[in-house]
C-alpha cells in the first residue's frame, strides 16, 4: 500500500507495463484506484506524462489525480475510481444499443479534444478503456501519451493502432481519429439494433480509417460533428456495392476462404499465407486477412515484409495484407478473392461470422502430438465438421498419412495431408498439388483465372 | 521410481537446457526427439524435466497412463524407456532439479517452454544450452530480439523447427552464431535414418 491511509481491495489490471489495484481510502470511505509501474527509463516518462496530463487536464470522464509516490522500486499513482463496466463487456454482452454507444463515443471524442488543445495525442483508445460510469463515460490509462508529432512509441495496440504507429512515423490527431474509427467498427457489427444501420456511419468509419493521415477528418470536432449527425439518422443503409448476399455491417469477396486451427501454432498463418500466394498466381491479387489472436500482422510490419502502395495497401509480393475484418471493408477493394487467417478456434466456442452462411469456404487444420488427447481431437473434430457441414476441406498437418486415414475413417470425411514445406512464399511441386487438391474442392464464383496451373 | 540415488553434485551427469523464444517453437518435441536418440541409439538412461508452464507433460502421462494420479507432486513417470519428472502442481523448480539430480540418469534434459528466468543460473548448471526460434517470415525478428537478450550468447547453440534456412544468414552474420534446423520427424519417440544424420549434426556440433 503506498501508505497507511489505504487499505487493498483486490487487484483489478495488469497489462505489459504496469499493474491496477482497486484500493480504499479508510477516513473517506472512498474507493480509489492504484496504478504501479516498475521503475525504468520507459515507465518514468510515461509516468511523467500520466500525471502531467491528469494533473493538468480537467473534464468530465479524465479521472482526477489524488496522489502520486516515487520509489525506488515503483512508481505510484492514485486516481479517481469509475465505478461501472467497460464499453468491451458492454459490446460483449450486447447491452448496449447503437445511439448509446454512439453518444459514449461522442463524450469520448470530448475529452480527446482537451488533449489535443493541450498538445497530448492519446495513441490507445479500445473499449478496455472507456468505463460507463452512470451514464458518464470515463477515459482511463494515459500511460501511452505522447506530444503530437512524436514518433517515440513503444507500446501499441495492435487491433486499433493506426498505420503511421506501426512504421514509428510521427503521430497526430490523425492516429486517435483512426483509432475512434476501429472502435466504431466494433460498435457498429455488434450493437444489438445493428438492423438500424446508417450510411453515413460506414462513410465516417471509412474516412476515420483511411490508411492516409491527410485524408482522414483534420480535427476532433468535425469527427464529433459527423458522430452528433448519424445519431440523428434512422434511414434504413445499403451499401451499394454490394450483392445480393449482404450482411448489416460486412462486405465479402465472392470467393472468401477462413482458415481454422485446431490449436495455436499448428500452422494457420503458415497456410495461409501460402495458399493466398497460390491463388494470386491464379486469380491476380488476392487478399490476406489476419484475423488471429497472435500478433502476426505486427510481426510482418515490424519484420518489414510489407510494402505499401501508392494506394496505402499493405502489400507482400502480390498478396494484399489486411488486418482484420473490417479494413476489408472499404470500397476501394480489387481482389476477388480472400484468404482469411482466423487463428485457433477458441475451447469452449466456436466464432462462426455470418459470411459461413453464405457460401464460403472454411478449412480446418489438425495436428496429434503425443501430448494431444486423441479421443478429444476426433470428438471435437467430428463436432466442428457437424457444425461447418458439407461447405468445408478438412487439412492434417504434423500427421502421418496413415493416422490422418483413422482420423478420416472416425469423422467420415476425406482429409488432405498438408505436405512440409518451410517457405509460404515459394511454391515446390508438391506444394502445388496439395493446393491443388484444395482449390478443386472450392466454387471460385465469378473469379476470373489469370493463369491456369499447369 | 528408481531407488540408486546419485549425490546431486555428480558431475558424470550431463545435463542439457532448452529453451524456446515464444510458445510453438517445438521445445517439447526437441526435448523428446533428443531423449529418444540418447536412449535408443546411445543406450543412455535420460529423464526430461519438466520447467515449462504448458502441461504438455502431465497430458502425455495421462495418455499413456489413464488418469490415475500420483500421491506425490512430483513424480517420474516413464514412457518408451524415457523418464519424465513433472509436477503436478506448481513445480518449485529447484526441487524438481533436485529430484532429478539425485536419481540414476546418466543425461538430464531440462525442458525449460518459454520460461527464461533463471537463464543465468542455467548457463552455469547445463553443459549444453539450446535455444530454439522460430524464422518464419514473420517471426525471425522476434527470434533476433530474444537472442539479443541472453546474457553470453555464444554460450548457446541455435536451433529451429519452423520457417526458411536462409532467413538465419543475417542473424548468422551480424551474431557470428550457427543456426542450425531441427530434422522434422513425424513422432519424437521415433528418429529414422535420414533424420538421424541431421540431429548428429546439431548434437556433436563444436
Amino acid at each position: 500500500m503506498p501508505d497507511s491511509r489505504y487499505e487493498y481491495i483486490k487487484k483489478v489490471g495488469g497489462g505489459a507495463t504496469c499493474e491496477t489495484f482497486l484500493i480504499k481510502h479508510k477516513d473517506m470511505n472512498e474507493y480509489r484506484i492504484l496504478k504501479k509501474l516498475p521503475v525504468s527509463q520507459q515507465n518514468k516518462i510515461s509516468f511523467n506524462v500520466e500525471v502531467e496530463i491528469l494533473k493538468n487536464i480537467k473534464g468530465k470522464g479524465i479521472p482526477v489525480l489524488y496522489d502520486i509516490a516515487v520509489r525506488e522500486d515503483s512508481l505510484l499513482i492514485i486516481e479517481e475510481f469509475a465505478d461501472g463496466k467497460s464499453l468491451k463487456h458492454l459490446l460483449e454482452e450486447n447491452n448496449i444499443d447503437i445511439i448509446s454507444a454512439l453518444w459514449c463515443i461522442i463524450d469520448i471524442c470530448h475529452i480527446l479534444s482537451l488533449l489535443h488543445q493541450n498538445g497530448y495525442i492519446y495513441l490507445d483508445i479500445k473499449p478496455e478503456h472507456i468505463i460507463l460510469c452512470q451514464d458518464t463515460p470515463y477515459l482511463i490509462d494515459y500511460g501511452n501519451c505522447m506530444v503530437s508529432g512524436s514518433n517515440d512509441i513503444t507500446m501499441i495496440s495492435e487491433k486499433f493502432a493506426a498505420p503511421e504507429q506501426f512504421h514509428s512515423e510521427p503521430v497526430g490527431i490523425y492516429s486517435d481519429i483512426y483509432s475512434i474509427g476501429v472502435l466504431l467498427t466494433e460498435i457498429y457489427a455488434r450493437c444489438s439494433d445493428s438492423g438500424i444501420i446508417r450510411r453515413q456511419l460506414f462513410k465516417l468509419i471509412e474516412t476515420c480509417m483511411s490508411p492516409l493521415p491527410e485524408e482522414r477528418f483534420s480535427d476532433i470536432r468535425s469527427l464529433i460533428s459527423a458522430l452528433e449527425s448519424c445519431t440523428k439518422q434512422q434511414e434504413h443503409f445499403l451499401c451499394p456495392d454490394l450483392s445480393d448476399n449482404y450482411i448489416p455491417g460486412y462486405r465479402f469477396s465472392d470467393n472468401i476462404i477462413h482458415i481454422y486451427g485446431m490449436r495455436k501454432h499448428i500452422g494457420c498463418t503458415h497456410l495461409s499465407l501460402a495458399l493466398a500466394h497460390y491463388l494470386s498466381e491464379i486469380y491476380g491479387t488476392t487478399d490476406y486477412i489476419c484475423e488471429n489472436q497472435q500478433d502476426t500482422f505486427l510481426s510482418m510490419m515490424e519484420n518489414g515484409i510489407l510494402k505499401r502502395s501508392s494506394s496505402g495497401d499493405l502489400f507482400h509480393n502480390n498478396i494484399r495484407v489486411k488486418n482484420c475484418q473490417w479494413n476489408y471493408i472499404r470500397q476501394q477493394i480489387a481482389s476477388r478473392i480472400a484468404v482469411n487467417d482466423c487463428g485457433c478456434i477458441p475451447e469452449k466456442q466456436i466464432n462462426i461470422k455470418p459470411a459461413d452462411t453464405f457460401g464460403t469456404n472454411i478449412l480446418i487444420i489438425s495436428d496429434a502430438a503425443p501430448w494431444n488427447n486423441r479421443r478429444s481431437l476426433y470428438c471435437r473434430l467430428k463436432e466442428i465438421c457437424n457444425l461447418f457441414g458439407d461447405n468445408s476441406v478438412i487439412v492434417a498437418n504434423f500427421i502421418d498419412k496413415a493416422e490422418t486415414k483413422k482420423i478420416a475413417n472416425h469423422i467420415g470425411k476425406k482429409i488432405i495431408n498438408m505436405p512440409l514445406f518451410d517457405n509460404p512464399v515459394c511454391l515446390t511441386r508438391e506444394t502445388r498439388y496439395f493446393f491443388k487438391q484444395i482449390v478443386r474442392k472450392i466454387d471460385f464464383t465469378k473469379a476470373e483465372i489469370i493463369r491456369r496451373d499447369t | 521410481m528408481r531407488q540408486n540415488k546419485r549425490s546431486p553434485k555428480d558431475n558424470s551427469i550431463k545435463k542439457i537446457m532448452i529453451l524456446g523464444t515464444e510458445p510453438g517453437v517445438g521445445v517439447t518435441h526437441f526435448s523428446i526427439l533428443l531423449a529418444s536418440y540418447y536412449v535408443f541409439t546411445l543406450g543412455k538412461k535420460v529423464c526430461i524435466v519438466d520447467l515449462s508452464d504448458t502441461d504438455d507433460y502431465l497430458c502425455m502421462d495421462r495418455i499413456y497412463h489413464g488418469d490415475d494420479t500420483f500421491d506425490t507432486s512430483d513424480y517420474i513417470y516413464p514412457i518408451k524407456k524415457i523418464d519424465f519428472l513433472v509436477s503436478s502442481e506448481k513445480p518449485d523448480r529447484s526441487e524438481l532439479i533436485k529430484t532429478a539430480l539425485a536419481h540414476n540418469h546418466d543425461i538430464i534434459i531440462f525442458d525449460n517452454g518459454t520460461n527464461s528466468d533463471h537463464i543465468e543460473k542455467d548457463m552455469v548448471m547445463c553443459d549444453t544450452k539450446y535455444i530454439i526460434g522460430n524464422c518464419s517470415l514473420w517471426k525471425v525478428l522476434g527470434f533476433e530480439k530474444q537472442i539479443t537478450r541472453l546474457p553470453n550468447i555464444h554460450a548457446y547453440r541455435y536451433l529451429f523447427a519452423f520457417g526458411q534456412i536462409e532467413n538465419t544468414d543475417i542473424l548468422r552474420q551480424k551474431y557470428g552464431i550457427k543456426i542450425r534446423q531441427i530434422p522434422y520427424t513425424d513422432s519424437p519417440f521415433k528418429i529414422e535414418k535420414k533424420q538421424l544424420s541431421e540431429l548428429e549434426k546439431i548434437i556433436w556440433e563444436e
